[in-house]
């Protein structure tokens, strides 16, 4: 994204802080996850795609997570309403989806049981259990000149990578524009991530009992579908970058950092 | 008086058969009465003129002295000659005058009546053995050197001072210049020195010598993380890396975002374990080059801390690359026109 970011994106990053504003004292329980944590890991320039996701990803960590505010309160207060999703709060245009990842999430089939939260302030997804481990401390920055920022805990590159295979592996039927979107974002993490800086926190992912499961779930999903450059992964990226590299070159990327980052993972 | 259409076999030979040919229908070709013209007569009756100047051979210098002798008045003429080649036929154009040539390359261009023609034939003479000169070829190491330097110095200077900034033997020097003489992309001045060079002229006249892809040994290796982050790698690497092709134009001219990084490199094979390239079936975006002579290398620039090849060089093998090479070594030619002064010692 040369130049200046387009104004979506500039509000999308104004209603994230909004409810990282109103969320206070909970903020310190969340992740952010998703497009907006892959690109302030890889830059957004790599693959000159406009990134033009308009919605934050952001898990909450219950263990630990205090009782007020009452989430669904303090949102609302803010001016969020939710939809007709569990978890899916939405201002002016934009939404800020809030997940628990499904392996500390309770029971229950849709909204995640938060105790006096209440069970539709946030949703469960599976998936998302690396974010619990593998995370590192960000500035989230207003996009405009003197906004406010705030300290935030952000996804690492392996739970990314890991959150996204699944997301893509239960899309994998759907004719979508997003899911071709889905696998250039795991193409950008494989590019702009060092194959070493991976493979060990997804060793590390794999040890924690929280996300051992999914970790290796998304290792299988990945040799699947981006191991070769004819596999179904690596034509969607091709897809999504089309007109911007050439088919090819995707195809043959996905395949090579596939393979050695598999090989990296596995030679320990 | 009458005119005859031409037909069948005729003392105007092959070239003229070949103009008649190329006219629409109920447009005529007429012998005039007397030697040296031909008429071209329109459906409506209006008729022109054309002289017709014969040549057993015109080479690119011939023109301009066909320009002098005709004060500047070729566009009432029709030249003729069993061949014409590109650098000549484009000097006609560019003097206005009507050709053909017996290989089938026509040109035709007539206020009134009004008619445009324009036909291709062969680009290489077909009978070379015809002419009194050979014609030599700017080929091979030595011309690439003397061409270099041509483009990237500006004269005046004599042959043995060329062939010293070209770093080859004054031999070598002087048969390319004796060439490019002929072909009338260099004039020399009183004392034989060299006094005008035809840059732009001399890298198309190169270019039908030299190509990118064929006279260089070119390797396509594959950089999975992208080119976005390929110049990063090429800032920390050791060997001698010079960039040439659309990012290096890019540097300079206006042209979409490149999809092929093309490097001079000394060892191939070195350069791409160097840089942690993968040898590529197909999608590959990294092209390593061991130059047809290291000139490739010569009078290279550094822009952030990357170093590029002249941009003589990288015009040349943008207009020999496939896909939008040509078109941006033209947009590069355009940029290095308006700043002469910005690359042209």
């Amino acid at each position: 994204m040369p130049g200046a970011p387009d104004s979506l994106y500039i509000k999308a990053r104004e209603v994230l802080l909004d409810a990282l504003e109103a969320l206070g004292p909970h903020r310190s329980s969340l992740v952010l996850v998703g497009a907006q944590a892959i690109y302030l890991h890889t830059g957004e320039a790599d693959i000159a795609v406009a990134p033009f996701t308009t919605d934050a990803d952001v898990i909450i960590d219950p263990d630990g997570l205090s009782d007020h505010p009452i989430i669904g309160e303090a949102l609302r207060a803010a001016g969020f309403l939710l939809s007709d999703q569990p978890g899916q709060w939405v201002k002016d245009d934009a939404r800020v989806d809030l997940m628990v990842p499904e392996a500390v999430a309770g029971a229950g089939s849709r909204g995640a049981r938060l105790g006096p939260h209440g069970n539709h302030a946030a949703r469960k997804a599976r998936g998302l259990e690396g974010a619990l481990v593998d995370h590192e401390m960000r500035e989230i920055v207003s996009l405009q000149e003197g906004g406010r920022r705030f300290e935030l805990l952000v996804a690492g590159p392996a739970a990314l990578l890991v959150s996204k295979l699944h997301k893509l592996a239960e899309r994998i039927g759907e004719p979508s524009r997003v899911r071709d979107k889905d696998a250039l974002d795991i193409l950008r993490l494989l590019r702009g991530v060092s194959t070493e800086v991976l493979a060990e926190r997804l060793r590390a992912l794999r040890e924690d009992p929280r996300c051992a499961t999914v970790t290796t779930e998304a290792l299988q999903h990945l040799e699947r579908l981006f191991a070769r450059p004819e596999a179904a992964g690596s034509t969607f990226a091709s897809r999504a970058a089309a007109g911007l590299e050439p088919e090819d070159t995707i195809r043959a990327s996905c395949a090579a950092l596939t393979e050695e980052l598999l090989r990296a993972f596995a030679a320990r | 008086m009458r005119n005859t259409a031409l037909s069948g076999t005729d003392e105007f030979g092959a070239p003229l058969q070949l103009v008649a040919q190329s006219l629409p229908p109920s447009w005529r070709l007429l012998k005039t009465p007397g030697a040296g013209a031909v008429s071209l007569r329109a459906p409506d009756g209006t008729t022109a003129r054309l002289a017709v100047l014969g040549r057993r051979k015109l080479e690119p210098k011939d023109v301009m002295a066909l320009r002098v002798a005709s004060k500047d008045a070729l566009r009432g003429t029709l030249v003729t000659a069993p061949f014409l080649s590109p650098r000549t036929r484009q000097l006609l154009t560019e003097a206005g005058a009507n050709y053909a040539d017996a290989s089938g390359n026509v040109r035709l261009a007539v206020d009134r009546p009004g008619i445009f023609v324009e036909r291709e034939g062969a680009q290489k003479d077909p009978e070379p053995g015809r002419g009194p000169r050979p014609l030599a070829s700017l080929k091979g190491p030595a011309a690439a050197r003397v061409v270099r330097a041509l483009c990237d110095f500006r004269p005046p200077y004599g042959v043995r001072r060329l062939a010293e900034i070209a770093e080859t033997a004054p031999a070598s020097a002087s048969r390319v210049v004796g060439l490019l003489e002929r072909e009338a992309l260099i004039e020399r001045g009183p004392q034989d020195e060299i006094r005008e060079v035809d840059w732009a002229g001399l890298l198309q006249r190169w270019i039908q010598d030299y190509q990118f892809l064929s006279s260089n040994n070119v390797t396509t290796f594959l950089d999975p993380r992208g080119l976005p982050s390929f110049p990063t790698k090429l800032r920390n690497v050791k060997t001698r890396a010079v960039v040439t092709g659309s990012l290096a134009a890019v540097r300079r001219a206006p042209v979409a975002s490149p999809r092929l990084a093309a490097v001079y490199v000394d060892d191939p094979e070195a350069a791409a374990k160097a840089l942690a390239l993968r040898p590529a079936e197909s999608g590959g975006n990294v092209a390593l080059v061991r130059p047809l002579d290291p000139v490739a290398f010569a009078r290279s620039w550094v822009d952030e801390g990357i170093r590029y090849a002249a941009l003589s060089q990288v015009a040349a093998d943008l207009l020999t690359s496939p896909g939008r090479g040509p078109s941006e070594g033209e947009e590069l030619i355009a940029w290095m026109k308006k700043n002469t002064d910005a690359w042209r010692a």
